[in-house]
């Protein structure tokens, strides 16, 4: 599924990055590689940007016809997240 | 002495970078002046007893292959591709220690360039002020490079750090063992490193409170809304009574040279081009350091990311990205410093969309040529009984300028901007005061990048126009009174000449010669235009004993007026602004490209009004 379908407050987990291969690139420098589990956060209005936080640090994130994220959902304690 | 030893410092976006630059280099910082470069890198001395050093302050980046224009220059002057800027000897890398994925990531990539490196490690205070622990001492075991703690905005550890870069503290990096060459592998390796340097302290839960309240959909949108309009009231309304102080200033020094009795055409170059050449260009400095000030303190204080999070889906509409928001707010009290403010858009190419729209914002220079025109030539009466037709009309001249910027940007993203959309895409930084020396040298330094850059180009711009109007010198005892030689004066310049010769171009808008001559002498400043026709008429208002507006009424159709406004709605005619867009983009071309779009607007908007009001 793709990020988008996560709701506020879930965690998942990065599968695949498709897209620009520039925007694909950033986004993975930014720490969002695959296998990476993330919640997010919350979601600006109007399918604003979407807020992910990772193990360290928050980034913003709009997913877009040059940027799609597939996730799978994880179910997490919240104990165990970052 | 031998040649200074060059470093380059390198990190990471967001890991307070030029707040350690600042620091470090204080006041010795200038802009680089390098040839053909998107973004000017500031560079800075350091000098000790036995080394003299030269810091260049190098645009943020992840790794080694560049996303934006912005980062392409970083990466070519590591690798010692670039044209203008030789490749340095050293490397100085700033680390965050709350947040080091990345950086150590980025070292990866640095280790394998073969240059001397050195890690400075800012925001070791936050990890321990959350009960946190950073061990620099196995970070150097696995490095292989000196690690050097600092609390940038303290100042702490700084003194080390210059210490250590005097006295050759450089080692070669040990290239970090990586199976693999992907960023899923470099990670994997970063994180290893992460697990034994770092034991993250508790969650900043004051952080997450404030960005509940700031990130909010609907408490976020008006606090958003207060900041603006406080950014907006600061440079609007605070920065005027230090303008009016300097236009004042300036008058007297005009009006004491006015009583020399010397050579006149010295005396009206003194007066008249050369104070007030000098005058329009000091004028801007209570706007461009109030800007300047906010702009820092929104960026170094980790709201403007935040900002930019609630605007992005709001400017993407229009292909610009959230940070546009501010020099296109700013812009509407003058394009001057909402331009300078484009440099917190971190790529060169959205700068330059974002730059392209900025002059359609109705800035503050068009307000008394609006005024003028309004009150002479729109009929006062209401529509529907409530709103003024005038008010109307003013609003109505807002809205058309913001809603064409836009869209011009628009029309530039789909079309010369077409390709390698990086969509929005932002680390959150945490909030965080900002240090006041940084603050200080920011703000010294674009103020004084300003004046040695543009303000140079405005001076000689004006000495220029100077040149047209007051050219040839007429004889002004001839003339039955002082109004009477201003009239004559004007009418008999160049710059009549010109406006007479060019006025077939504008005669299809409706512009007579002197209606073309106030356009033309408006390039100094848009309210010029004011001041022009004042003087061109200023016979009949001082005859008749009625206000100019009253004087245009009786000599001008409505159509003229909606035509003039339609004009100065799209036209560039600003000098400052053309200088600053030259400084900002580096190049010539884009303020002609920008020149030619919107003359071509104002001169299609202009001829559409004229003819169907007419």
């Amino acid at each position: 599924m793709n990020l988008e379908s996560i709701p506020v407050g879930e965690f998942c987990r990065i599968l695949d990055i498709q897209g620009d291969v520039l925007a694909v690139r950033r986004t993975k420098e930014l720490g969002l590689v695959h296998g990476v589990v993330c919640r997010v956060i919350r979601k600006a209005p109007f399918h604003g940007p979407i807020e992910l936080a990772m193990t360290l640090g928050n980034i913003g994130i709009r997913t877009s016809e040059e940027l799609r994220i597939e996730v799978e959902p994880v179910q997490l304690q919240r104990s165990e997240a970052a | 002495m031998s040649a200074p030893m060059r470093i380059a410092l390198v990190g990471t976006p967001n890991v307070g970078k030029s707040t350690l630059f600042n620091e470090l280099t204080g006041l010795s910082q200038k802009v680089g002046n390098f040839p053909g470069v998107t973004v000017d890198p500031l560079v800075g001395s350091i000098s000790s007893d036995n080394q003299q050093l030269e810091l260049i302050d190098l645009p943020g980046i992840y790794s080694l292959d560049a996303v934006s224009e912005d980062e392409q220059l970083t990466i070519d002057v590591l690798t010692g591709r670039h044209k203008a800027i030789s490749r340095p000897d050293a490397v100085l890398l700033v680390m965050n220690a709350q947040n080091p994925e990345k950086c150590l990531v980025l070292f990866s990539h640095l280790a394998q360039l073969g240059l001397p490196l050195m890690v400075v490690v800012t925001m070791v205070d936050s990890v321990k002020l959350s009960g946190g622990v950073f061990d620099d001492i196995t970070l150097f075991h696995e490095l292989g490079v000196n690690i050097y703690p600092v609390v940038g905005r303290k100042g702490l550890g700084v003194t080390e750090v210059r210490m250590a870069l005097s006295n050759g503290a450089w080692k070669l990096p040990k290239v970090p063992e990586i199976e693999g060459t992907s960023l899923e592998d470099r990670f994997a390796w970063s994180r290893a490193v992460v697990a034994k340097v770092l034991i993250s302290g508790s969650a900043d839960v004051l952080r997450t409170r404030i960005d509940g309240v700031v990130l909010h959909p609907v408490w976020g949108t008006l606090l958003f809304l207060g900041v603006m309009a406080f950014f907006f009231q600061a440079i609007f309304s605070w920065a005027q009574p230090m303008m009016d102080g300097i236009d004042t200033f300036i008058a007297s020094m005009q009006e004491a040279v006015e009583h020399q009795s010397i050579n006149p055409t010295l005396r009206s170059f003194l007066s008249k081009g050369l104070l007030s050449g000098v005058g329009s260009v000091v004028v801007f400095l209570p706007q461009i350091l109030l800007l300047n000030l906010l702009v820092v303190l929104l960026e170094e204080s980790g709201y403007l990311a935040r900002a930019a999070f609630l605007v992005d889906r709001a400017m993407g509409l229009f292909g610009l990205q959230g940070r546009s928001f501010i020099p296109l707010l700013g812009s509407f009290a003058c394009a001057i410093p909402g331009i300078m403010s484009a440099r917190i858009i971190p790529s060169y190419r959205d700068r330059l969309v974002t730059i392209m729209a900025t002059p359609l914002m109705t800035c503050s220079a068009r307000l008394p040529v609006y005024a003028l025109i309004i009150s002479a030539l729109i009929p006062a009466g209401t529509i529907g009984g409530v709103f003024s037709l005038q008010a109307a009309v003013m609003a109505g001249l807002y809205a058309l300028g913001a809603i064409s910027g836009l869209l011009i940007a628009l029309v530039l993203k789909k079309t010369m901007f077409k390709g390698a959309v990086i969509p929005f895409l932002i680390e959150f930084p945490p909030y965080r005061a900002p240090s006041l020396k940084s603050l200080w040298v920011t703000v010294y330094g674009r103020t004084k990048d300003f004046l040695t850059t543009a303000g140079t180009v405005i001076l000689g711009f004006s000495i220029a126009l100077w040149i047209l109007t007051e050219l040839p010198q007429t004889d002004r005892s001839s003339a039955a009174s002082a109004v009477e030689a201003d009239r004559v004066q004007i009418e008999q310049s160049y710059a009549a000449a010109i406006g007479k010769a060019i006025q077939p171009v504008f005669a299809p808008l409706g512009f007579d010669w002197r209606i073309t001559l106030g356009v033309l002498s408006s390039f100094t400043a848009r309210e010029t235009f004011v001041s022009s026709m004042g003087q061109i008429y200023a016979a009949d208002v001082q005859e008749s004993d009625v206000p100019l507006r009253n004087v245009l009424r009786s000599q001008y159709p409505l159509a003229v007026g909606l035509s003039i406004l339609a004009f100065y709605v799209y036209a560039l005619q600003c000098i400052s602004t053309i200088a600053i867009m030259r400084r900002e983009t580096g190049s010539w071309k884009w303020p002609s490209i920008a020149f030619a779009i919107t003359f071509t607007l104002a001169y299609l908007a202009s001829l559409t009004v004229y003819i169907i009001a007419s």
